[in-house]
């Protein structure tokens, strides 16, 4: 979690900013090395400057590396808040190093040389102690330096000045097993990560007094005992490994096809199109009209017309125009027949729409049909314009019609006698239904789209509760109540060519099913 | 004259929307911008001089001190361009809030009493001729029932995988809901195609008619 440095407030790790107070949060602080303190950015591990392993936040205790135990420390008690299992287990390890203390005392004592003893300090023997801080880089402390007479002890030793033939005698043989091999260049060696001695008994052998070691010691592991693959794990691995196993499979080999091919791909397209269009065209410059004369009338349809044949003269009717450009080839023409109905009954319309398009595409209808029925805006009809499409709309405008502000158009008392829905949209139709026709009880009729009409379809067959009282559906519906009102208009004059479409299709799709069918039945003969 | 230029206007409209049956072109692709475009622009016009002049501006304009509740939605929709600008979007969170609880109140009082109820209502039919008024009528009444209970089974999830008792009756019942969508789903794919068809024939009677002239 991120403490907002503003506010206090607490946020999300990976938060940018304070949910609180939208403070930003900045980037967290990086990690100082523990050595020189020289600051580095998160996730670097170790120092530029003094190559330091750096401890970065966050690091439990438990995770810090290792602190180099001294001889006379081992054996100490456990520390505080340290489990009896851990001190136990540090106890013995104590023990290994006392005993290898031990050993390497003994083969001290063995292997040291006489010039060698002369330079140990005698017990009691105070060393004036140097402060480190002092010292340049690369001078040593003066205990180190080799003494004036260093010849001369050697000569009472009875050895050589040779380094190498005192190293070669003197050293003991553990330090002697970490010197390299062969190796005469001390350049050579100390091209590793730690520099070698270059002079001295330990020349060749590096890394002895850095303290990166102490440093680098790795965190003591955590055991994990292992657990018990479950069979989903075990059904994941054979599948893994089945697949692993498996053959390399050949790629697909993509071959350009074709100009000829690529004519026959096309062209069984164009087909397509060229007998859609010509279902189309043709029976409409023929002029053809057997549907005006056989064309079945649905049950939903002639509830519509019912409806709206029943109104008394004078009746207040809303209309509404829910549809857009895109679907208006559908919509006008029932517009168109419904109106007509309507002012042929002589009811006062209301027309309103949910869509800012649906205003427009329906003023040019309403006014033409308005001239032939000689309506007058303002007394006969009224545009209520464009209100928007969301829960308040229709509500509203029911509520509106009801104050006394719309006095001059709706009598005292009067309430709407239809509702006509014209939807493109399954939505607009669910708005007047659960808005307005259930909660007033008003009823209602609808002239949909034919992609409307699957999801309008179960609230007209609800005849307990006559949601719909009538629903028409795409341009055949409005045919449909054409020839119920006698009215012969485009849509009736559309349904040769809707139907050879329709037949067109038919065929088309049963051409290109036995044709698929046929190849597959051919390839397999084959095979 | 302008009647004639409109016609020629949309017919080149028309021909530049289907030349996309060859393939995806720039003329179709400039149909579409300007369709989108002339739309959003329209009803950005719409909104302003149907919505907020004669219902927000006017009122406020001619009696302000009387018409003084009308700058609640005034302030409100204000707060809400607010959420335009990051630093200051927390200040449209009161009109947000308001919108969608309005919203969604309504939404779910009608859902629930326009939709759900009645049509619940509507599917507790009879399944005896007697009753339900005729053997095609009770035939169809059995469709319906065993078609709502199918569908409902396939979108039930919470039995699991395990067998039990019912396990085979619920999946036999998912089963007949499946199909019972499919069939669903290609009703709707019909008459989906039912209306562009009609679409179709508005468009070639619009071009060869109005157009072109060539029908009487």
């Amino acid at each position: 979690m991120i403490e907002c440095p503003e506010c206090g407030a607490t946020n999300k790790p990976e938060s940018r900013f304070c949910g609180e107070c939208g403070q930003p949060l900045g980037v967290p602080k990086g990690v100082t090395c523990p050595m020189c303190e020289t600051p580095h950015a998160p996730g670097i591990t170790v120092c530029t400057e003094c190559g330091a392993r750096l401890i970065p936040e966050g690091v439990s205790p438990s995770e810090v590396p290792l602190e180099p135990r001294v001889p006379g420390e081992v054996a100490d008690a456990p520390e505080e808040g340290e489990t009896p299992g851990a001190a136990e287990a540090d106890r013995g390890e104590s023990e290994e190093i006392e005993e290898d203390v031990a050993g390497e005392e003994q083969v001290k004592g063995e292997t040291m040389p006489p010039w060698l003893r002369k330079l140990e300090v005698a017990p009691g023997e105070e060393v004036a102690e140097q402060d480190e801080d002092d010292l340049e880089r690369g001078e040593l402390p003066d205990w180190l330096e080799v003494p004036p007479d260093f010849e001369e002890m050697l000569g009472e030793a009875g050895v050589t000045s040779e380094e190498e033939e005192v190293a070669r005698a003197d050293v003991p043989a553990w330090l002697e097993a970490l010197r390299p091999e062969g190796v005469e260049d001390v350049a050579e060696i100390s091209g590793g990560h730690s520099p070698a001695e270059v002079t001295g008994l330990l020349k060749g052998i590096g890394g002895t007094l850095g303290i990166e070691p102490i440093l680098a010691i790795p965190p003591r592991a955590v055991p994990v005992e292992p657990g018990t693959p479950s069979s989903a794990a075990y059904e994941r691995a054979d599948l893994l490994r089945s697949v692993i196993r498996e053959p390399a499979r050949p790629g697909i080999e993509v071959s350009d096809r074709s100009g000829v091919e690529k004519l026959a791909a096309s062209s069984v397209r164009w087909m397509t199109f060229l007998v859609l269009a010509v279902a189309v065209v043709v029976p409409i410059l023929l002029g053809s009209d057997w549907s005006e004369s056989n064309m079945p009338t649905g049950a939903g349809t002639q509830g519509m017309y019912d409806a709206i044949d029943g109104l008394p003269q004078g009746a207040m009717v809303l209309v509404s125009f829910d549809y857009d450009p895109g679907v208006a080839g559908e919509m006008v023409p029932q517009a168109r027949v419904v109106l007509s109905h309507l002012m042929g009954r002589g009811a006062r319309l209301l027309s309103v729409s949910l869509t800012p398009e649906g205003a427009r595409l329906s003023r040019r209808v309403l006014e033409e049909v308005a001239d032939d029925y000689g309506y007058r805006y303002g007394e006969d009809y009224l545009s209520l314009g464009y209100v928007v499409g969301v829960e308040a709309g229709p509500r509203s405008i029911v509520e509106r019609i009801r104050t006394p502000d719309w006095s001059d158009f709706v009598g005292a008392g009067e309430d709407l006698a239809l509702i006509v829905e014209f939807a493109g949209d399954p939505q607009y139709l669910r708005l007047w239904l659960e808005q307005v026709q259930g909660p007033y009880g008003l009823p209602m009729v609808a002239g949909v789209s034919a992609t409307v009409d699957p999801f309008a379809r179960p609230y007209y067959l609800n005849r307990a509760q006559r949601q719909l009282l009538g629903l028409m559906t795409g341009l055949v519906g409005a045919a449909e109540y054409e020839r119920i009102s006698g009215e012969a208009g485009p849509a009736l004059a559309s349904m040769d060519s809707q139907s050879v479409a329709h037949i067109a299709l038919i065929l088309l799709i049963l051409v290109g099913n036995l044709a698929y069918f046929g190849n597959s039945l051919r390839g397999r003969l084959g095979a | 004259m302008s009647e004639t230029l409109a016609v020629w206007i949309a017919a080149i409209l028309t021909l530049m929307v289907y030349s996309y049956l060859i393939g995806d072109n720039p003329l179709y692709r400039l149909a579409q911008h300007l369709f989108v475009g002339s739309s959003v622009g329209y009803a950005a016009v719409v909104v302003i001089h149907n919505v907020l002049r004669p219902r927000l501006f006017e009122p406020l304009l001619d009696d302000a001190s009387g018409n003084w509740p009308y700058f609640l939605p005034l302030l409100l929709g204000l707060l809400l361009l607010a959420k335009a600008r990051g630093t200051a979007a927390w200040l449209g969170n009161s009109s947000v809030a308001f919108l969608f609880g309005v919203g969604a109140a309504l939404a779910i009082g009608g859902a629930l009493f326009g939709s759900f109820l009645p049509q619940m209502q509507a599917s507790w039919v009879s399944v005896l001729p007697d009753t339900a008024g005729g053997r095609v009528a009770a035939a169809n009444n059995i469709l319906l029932a065993v078609g709502t209970i199918g569908t409902l089974s396939y979108f039930y999830f919470t039995m699991g995988v395990r067998k039990g008792p019912g396990t085979g009756l619920l999946t036999f019942s998912s089963t007949v809901g499946k199909w019972v969508l499919l069939i669903t789903f290609g009703a709707i794919f019909g008459n989906r195609v039912m209306a562009y068809v009609s679409l179709l024939i508005e468009r070639i009677y619009f071009l060869l008619g109005d157009w072109l002239g060539l029908l009487g």
